[in-house]
């Protein structure tokens, strides 16, 4: 259950029951994996909460294995890619272009370099921006529900959806 | 039921309209207004339940991410679906996230921190719908939404309304077509009682009902017609009968009348010359009487009796008359001849009345067609009653008759006299039987009043008509006419017209046939001074045996006779001796009993009272 104003918890686990959330809304193209794998890059922090989380936690009703790695296997790519405080950002974003491969970030313009869901404080409250062309982009199916809960849409696809709430 | 059947036709028909209408009309509309309200709910349910389910459906976003500002706002959007009052939506836990309520109503509703100590349903008019939150098959809590039906309930109240103006409107209309509709039916109904009632008041059974429909009201009314023409035949029969009956019973009575004079009238008239007959046949009697006074005495005994005789003719006549009796046996008749013995019969009575002053004449033109097919002893009779008439009213003067005119058609006879004549007011009444004219005058005339009476039935019977011209103190005249039918045969002799010669030096064997002795008697001292020889037999039977035994030449056969009648008598006789002459002698003075007798095979008949002219003249002709 995510916590309200009257029970703060930390920005961490937020941050995870966020991100589980997210993978509510998100549908993904079929495949014959029955592994949903998790790969955080450059946020240890976030790791530990993330695999303390999905220890017991599945996603899609397929095993969730959270995996700490900077380099993406190719013969083996993530549903979920989580992007933490690192500085060659576009390497990921081209290696993962075009591919169903959910990626989120939670530092500052991350949005405009190409990821497609960056989580950021706003007034005390835990919000997320959506980069919706890189959604279209990698033929990932995004329910209305998060886009209707997305504080910013970066590149909307159609120019009249643009909103800034 | 009473009350009712005591209303009229026309409220009888409203009433039935009304009731039908209204009774259809407002079960109608219970089931339509039960049926809307059902569905009005119904629809309200769903669309509340509806309204719920998407709201949740909206609120899966926030409340995944624990939005409540987000959330609320979603809430907030029930102020645009009307009826709708307060929304809460609740966790998975039950605790209530956020709700709204609409200002109004905040007094009504209060949400609790648990979805279970909410309870809104006290109030009558606020109903609860319940939407889980739901995505992907992950429950995410409960929306709670009310809803006031009081808008609902306005609607059906609304349609209700409506629906009773329309039953209003419809029945007003009903009413005005049960008005025209009872004029329809009531109208024609209400038309047939004022004729009736006009009927029944001024007795006029010439009224008619009509009615250019074809309906069972025009069956109605053609009855009704029908009965009308029905009833006011009957009346006109009815009082043609009573004319009738009131001219029947008018002439009865005079009748009546008619015959008590008749009979007062007819006493004296048998009672006169009775009286003679007798008084004088006792003078007769009497030892003093000088013989040189008894011719004097039997001649007026004979003239009464001659008197008498007429007189029972007449009323035999009459009577036969009246009886459709008489018969008419028309064949070719020799007119001039029969006026001719007529002139020679009248100058004969005249003679005998010792009528000296009075001149007979007979105007015959004898160049006229003589012969006519007519019933010629009804004809001389007809003749011989008007010669008769003249010469009892005349005193003085002449009395002239004959043919008047003869046209293809009728031959008119006439008889003139300048007797006493009678007024004009009484010729119609002349020819009436019984009827004499009573004046002081006439008092001295005698007759029972049959005379005219008879002559006129007798004309008609030989198709003819008669009719008078006189005037009182100068004269009259009679005439008649009858069918000119022309006779085949040029020349004829018939038996009234026919004479014969009578040889009375020849000597006869007569047979009396006559069981009254009385009558034998007379025959014999009427024949016995004749050459004859004459015998007796008391019955037909005894003829028979004499007939055997003794030669005749002619028998007098008396008709109704013991043991033997006249006619088995004379057919007996005939067979065996057809050259024996029999004359039949009766009082039977009808043409059918004379017929009768002729058939029997009598060679001639005379009828009694014997007059003794005839019977020589029959005995002694060849």
């Amino acid at each position: 259950m995510l916590p309200d104003n009257n029970n703060p918890i930390d920005e961490t686990s937020l941050k995870v029951a966020y991100i589980e959330r997210f993978t509510r809304f998100v549908e993904w193209p079929q495949d014959s994996s029955n592994e949903f794998i998790i790969q955080i890059i450059g946020d240890t922090e976030l790791y530990d909460a993330m695999q303390a989380k999905f220890k017991t936690h599945s996603i899609k009703n397929k095993k969730t294995s959270v995996i700490n790695s900077s380099e993406i296997d190719e013969n083996n790519l993530p549903q979920l890619l989580i992007i933490g405080n690192i500085n060659k950002i576009e390497n990921y974003i081209l290696k993962t272009a075009n591919k169903p491969i959910l990626t989120i970030s939670n530092e500052t313009s991350m949005c405009e370099k190409g990821v497609m869901i960056n989580l950021f404080i706003h007034e005390k409250r835990l919000r997320f921006e959506v980069n919706e062309q890189a959604l279209r982009n990698s033929k990932l199916y995004v329910n209305y529900r998060l886009m209707q809960m997305a504080m910013r849409i970066i590149y909307p696809v159609n120019n009249q959806n643009a909103t800034n709430r | 039921m009473q009350r009712i059947g005591n209303i009229s036709i026309k409220g009888k028909i409203i009433l039935l309209i009304l009731s039908v209408t209204y009774g259809t009309m407002i079960l109608w509309s219970v089931f339509v207004l039960f049926q809307h309200s059902n569905e009005t709910k119904k629809t309200f349910n769903q669309s509340m339940q509806m309204n719920a389910k998407i709201i949740a459906d909206y609120v899966v976003g926030p409340i995944s991410f624990n939005d409540t500002i987000e959330t609320k706002n979603i809430l907030k959007r029930i102020n645009s679906i009307p009826s709708i009052i307060g929304i809460a939506a609740y966790g998975t836990n039950k605790q209530l996230i956020t709700n709204y309520i609409l200002n109004e109503h905040k007094p009504n509703i209060t949400y609790s921190y648990n979805i279970e100590k909410t309870t809104i349903e006290d109030q009558a008019n606020i109903k609860s719908f319940v939407g889980e939150i739901v995505y992907d098959n992950i429950h995410y809590g409960t929306i709670i939404l009310h809803a006031n039906t009081t808008e609902i309930q306005d609607q059906i109240q609304n349609y209700a309304k409506t629906l009773l103006f329309f039953i209003f409107l419809l029945g007003i209309l009903a009413y005005l077509a049960a008005l025209y509709m009872q004029k329809i039916i009531s109208k024609p109904i209400q038309d047939l009682a004022s004729v009736s009632r006009q009927i029944s008041e001024n007795n006029d059974f010439s009224l008619r009902v009509h009615r250019s429909t074809q309906d069972e009201i025009t069956e109605l009314y053609n009855a009704f017609n029908n009965m009308l023409a029905q009833i006011e035949s009957r009346d006109r029969i009815r009082t043609e009968y009573e004319i009738q009956l009131t001219k029947a019973k008018t002439k009865a009575e005079e009748a009546d009348k008619l015959k008590t004079s008749f009979l007062t009238n007819m006493s004296h008239e048998l009672r006169t010359p009775m009286n003679a007959i007798l008084g004088f046949s006792s003078l007769l009697l009497e030892e003093e009487t000088p013989c040189g006074q008894y011719k004097s005495f039997i001649e007026i005994i004979n003239e009464s009796g001659n008197t008498l005789l007429n007189l029972v003719d007449d009323i035999l006549d009459i009577s036969k008359i009246e009886a459709g009796q008489i018969d008419i046996k028309k064949e070719d008749t020799n007119i001039h001849r029969l006026l001719e013995e007529l002139l020679l019969s009248f100058n004969e009575i005249k003679h005998q009345k010792k009528a000296g002053e009075i001149a007979l004449f007979l105007e015959n033109n004898r160049n006229c067609k003589n012969l006519i097919l007519t019933d010629p002893y009804r004809l001389r009779q007809i003749l011989m009653n008007l010669l008769g008439n003249a010469l009892k009213f005349t005193d003085v003067g002449n009395i002239s008759f004959g043919i008047e005119s003869i046209t293809k058609q009728k031959v008119t006879f006439y008889v003139t006299d300048t007797g006493i004549g009678i007024s004009s007011e009484q010729i119609p009444l002349i020819f009436e039987r019984f009827r004499k004219i009573d004046n002081e005058k006439n008092r001295l005339f005698r007759g029972a009043g049959l005379g005219l009476a008879i002559t006129k039935k007798l004309v008609e019977l030989l198709d003819g008509e008669i009719w008078l011209e006189s005037q009182l103190g100068i004269g009259s005249t009679f005439r008649f006419s009858i069918p000119n039918v022309i006779s085949d045969s040029k020349e004829i002799t018939n038996n009234l017209v026919k004479r014969s010669f009578a040889d009375t030096t020849k000597r006869l064997n007569i047979l009396i046939a006559e069981d009254e002795s009385n009558n034998y008697k007379y025959l014999y001292q009427l024949l016995f001074k004749y050459n004859v020889n004459i015998s007796w037999a008391k019955n037909g039977q005894e003829a028979i045996n004499l007939c055997n035994i003794k030669d005749f030449d002619v028998i007098l056969m008396d008709i109704k006779m013991p043991i033997v009648d006249g006619y088995k008598a004379t057919k007996i006789i005939k067979a065996t001796f057809p050259t024996i002459k029999i004359i039949a002698q009766t009082a039977y003075a009808g043409k059918t009993e004379l017929e009768k007798v002729l058939e029997a095979g009598c060679d001639d008949y005379i009828v009694k009272p014997i007059n003794p002219n005839k019977l020589i003249s029959k005995l002694f002709s060849n």
